[in-house]
């Protein structure tokens, strides 16, 4: 079997050089027989006259064995070519398909590659798909929103579940602040975002300081917590990239911290955000949020790494346990709330991921009306070609062959318009990256990649197939009648080409309507939304936000 | 003595045999074949050439051009271990289907 293979290939790749021999190889048994007539003793002449009738027509041979080294492929690259061409010879239909498809194809890929950033792509940590977002949920909520989505946890609920659980390597809180630095001396004053985090943050990621060390559980008491760990941002920006940063104190308006750590540049928390953190300092519980009181204040997101061979259902049950305990003990803490373990990824992207989703549907219906458009386009052009695709089944080429030549006509087509649309896309991107908020997750990690680039070039041989079965649906039937004719029109192939054009004009509409309606309604919800009523004057009012540190 | 024509696939045959004699090109090919066979089988170049273009792009043989005798150049073919192993494998269904011809043929 390997054999064959290997001979197919190796006289695959020596096809031109065999093709331009076989005229010397044929020749030199016609020369042979030559010389055995002379030997016989024929006169040269005569000699000659009985060698090529014995031999046949040269030709015929030389077709014959043309034959047998032609494969498909290069029928393929003989269609690709004469496709080019007829689309170079008709520059009015190309011109105007080619522009349907770049701008189908670019404006689906610029939204495709926010969606992926967004839902799709894994979190850039080691094994993302063993981590885990840990929330409470209101299972009595009047609104669903917040009934399925996890809500912030108390911080007294977070050290019990840290003490009692076994099913995670490690469960870590994190808050977000801000911390204001002076401006003396390193620079100008500046509002960071930070976040308060438990010494398992570092572990539960499995990402470590580019210098320097995490910091420990140790400095999660107070007296022991001013350590922070800087974003490598951080340190290009303030301290120059100074090699002794770890000697530097970070200067807040509350409090000093000395510098213990810095990250690598590849690391951004949360991820992809276009505000990143630049600084981690450790979370100390306030004694007051150690013990369960009569006020209840949440306000802590809880991250988690399975253990090995633990499921989501398996820690979902163990935390639903845990809970149960803890209810016991305090029923008015946790009157219809329950615990909820749901993977990392879907947690950040929850806000978001209905948007991101009714995005994709409305990309694949532009990508459908862009079908419907240039198959229609193809039903016209190829109409007016009917009369040399019969010639050609005249001329033995089969259904097959004209089908082949026409689909190959099509994904032409639509790989020319993916190549330019990829162009459009990169635009877009840039644009989409700029207007899109920055409390969408990912938004700064919204990019063209391969994979981005492999899903356009599938897409667009999905697209070139569909619109290009169009004519070959028309024409491939077996075609009968004079190839001669002028007549064509009357002919009953006529009949189901109007059917058939017609009912894809109805299909665009339909599309486009669709659409249509879709985006005014998208535009008429957010203008009520940002109108909504709030029952304050919020003309001039300012919000104040202060932190304890 | 009648020339017949030859199918397809019993001229693979032949031409797999001839090779067993030694490497050759594609008129000797065809004289051994009216010699062996004694004027029995003569294969058309329409066929041979194509046939031996195609054994040669299933792997049964392989075929390079060298220079011979007064400086023309001749693709010489050579029988490969596939294609001996075809041999032996059609031939011995070729002598089966002749035998069960025969006995059909003989039957009173």
């Amino acid at each position: 079997m390997r054999t064959r293979l290997i001979a197919y290939l190796r006289g695959l790749a020596r096809r031109r050089q065999i093709g331009a021999d076989v005229e010397d190889e044929l020749r030199f048994h016609i020369e042979h027989e030559i010389e055995t007539n002379l030997a016989r003793g024929m006169s040269p002449v005569e000699a000659k006259r009985v060698a090529l009738r014995d031999f046949g027509g040269v030709s015929q041979v030389r077709e014959a064995v043309r034959d047998v080294r032609t494969t498909w492929l290069d029928s393929v690259w003989r269609d690709t070519r004469y496709a080019v061409r007829a689309l170079c010879a008709a520059p009015g239909f190309t011109i105007v398909a080619l522009l349907v498809l770049t701008l189908s194809i670019g404006a689906s890929t610029a939204i495709f590659s926010v969606v992926d950033a967004v839902i799709l792509r894994g979190l850039p940590f080691d094994e993302s798909d063993r981590l885990v977002a840990v929330g409470e949920l209101n299972v009595k909520d009047r609104s669903k929103d917040y009934r399925t989505s996890l809500h912030l946890v108390a911080p007294q609920n977070f050290l019990d579940w840290r003490a009692q659980q076994d099913v995670f390597t490690g469960l870590a809180a994190v808050n977000d602040v801000t911390i204001s630095l002076h401006g003396e001396g390193q620079g100008e004053p500046e509002t960071l975002r930070a976040q308060m985090v438990t010494a398992d943050f570092f572990p539960v990621l499995r990402v470590t300081p580019l210098i320097g060390r995490p910091f420990t559980s140790d400095n999660e008491v107070d007296g022991r917590a001013r350590v922070a760990v800087i974003s490598y941002g951080l340190w290009q920006r303030r301290f120059g990239g100074a090699p002794d940063v770890l000697s530097k104190r970070l200067q807040g308006q509350i409090a000093d911290f000395e510098i213990v750590g810095v990250m690598p540049p590849a690391f951004v928390y949360p991820v992809g955000s276009s505000q990143p953190t630049d600084v981690w300092v450790p979370f100390v519980v306030p004694s007051d949020q150690r013990v369960r009181s009569n006020s209840y204040g949440y306000n802590l997101q809880v991250i988690a790494r399975l253990r090995d061979g633990v499921t989501i259902a398996r820690a979902q049950a163990r935390m639903d346990q845990i809970m149960a305990g803890l209810a016991a003990e305090t029923p008015a803490w946790f009157t219809d709330r329950v615990a909820k373990v749901e993977a990392l990824q879907n947690y950040l992207a929850r806000p978001v991921r209905t948007w991101m989703l009714m995005l994709l549907g409305a990309v694949a219906f532009v990508m459908l009306l862009a079908c419907v458009n240039v198959a229609n386009l193809m039903l016209v052009r190829a109409s007016g070609r009917a009369r040399e695709l019969r010639l050609r089944a005249a001329l033995g080429a089969s259904r097959w062959d004209l089908s082949q030549a026409l689909l190959i006509e099509s994904l032409v087509l639509s790989l020319a318009g993916a190549a330019l649309g990829v162009f459009v896309a990169w635009v877009g991107v840039e644009l989409l990256r700029s207007a899109i908020p920055a409390e969408v997750p990912r938004v700064a990690a919204i990019v063209i990649d391969l994979r981005i680039l492999a899903a356009t070039g599938i897409a667009a041989i999905l697209t070139g197939l569909a619109f290009g079965m169009a004519p070959v649906l028309q024409f491939s039937r077996p075609v009968v009648g004079s190839v001669l004719s002028q007549t064509e029109r009357a002919s009953t192939a006529g009949v189901a080409a109007r059917w058939l054009r017609a009912s894809l004009v109805v299909a665009e509409v339909a599309l486009a309507v669709v659409l249509l309606v879709g985006s005014g309604l998208f535009l008429a919800s957010f203008a009520r939304v940002t109108h909504v009523d709030l029952g304050v004057d919020v003309h001039d009012v300012l919000t104040v936000r202060r932190e304890r540190i | 003595m009648p020339k017949t024509d030859l199918l397809q696939g019993t001229l693979d045959l032949l031409i797999l045999k001839i090779l067993t004699l030694g490497p050759n090109h594609g008129w000797g090919i065809s004289s051994r074949i009216r010699q062996i066979s004694r004027d029995g089988l003569n294969a058309s170049q329409g066929s041979l050439y194509p046939a031996l273009h195609r054994l040669e792009l299933r792997g049964d043989v392989e075929s390079e051009m060298t220079p011979s005798e007064n400086n023309r150049r001749a693709r010489v073919y050579t029988l490969t271990r596939a294609g001996r192993r075809r041999l032996e494998v059609e031939s011995a269904s070729w002598d089966q289907f002749a035998l069960s011809m025969k006995r059909i043929l003989n039957a009173e």
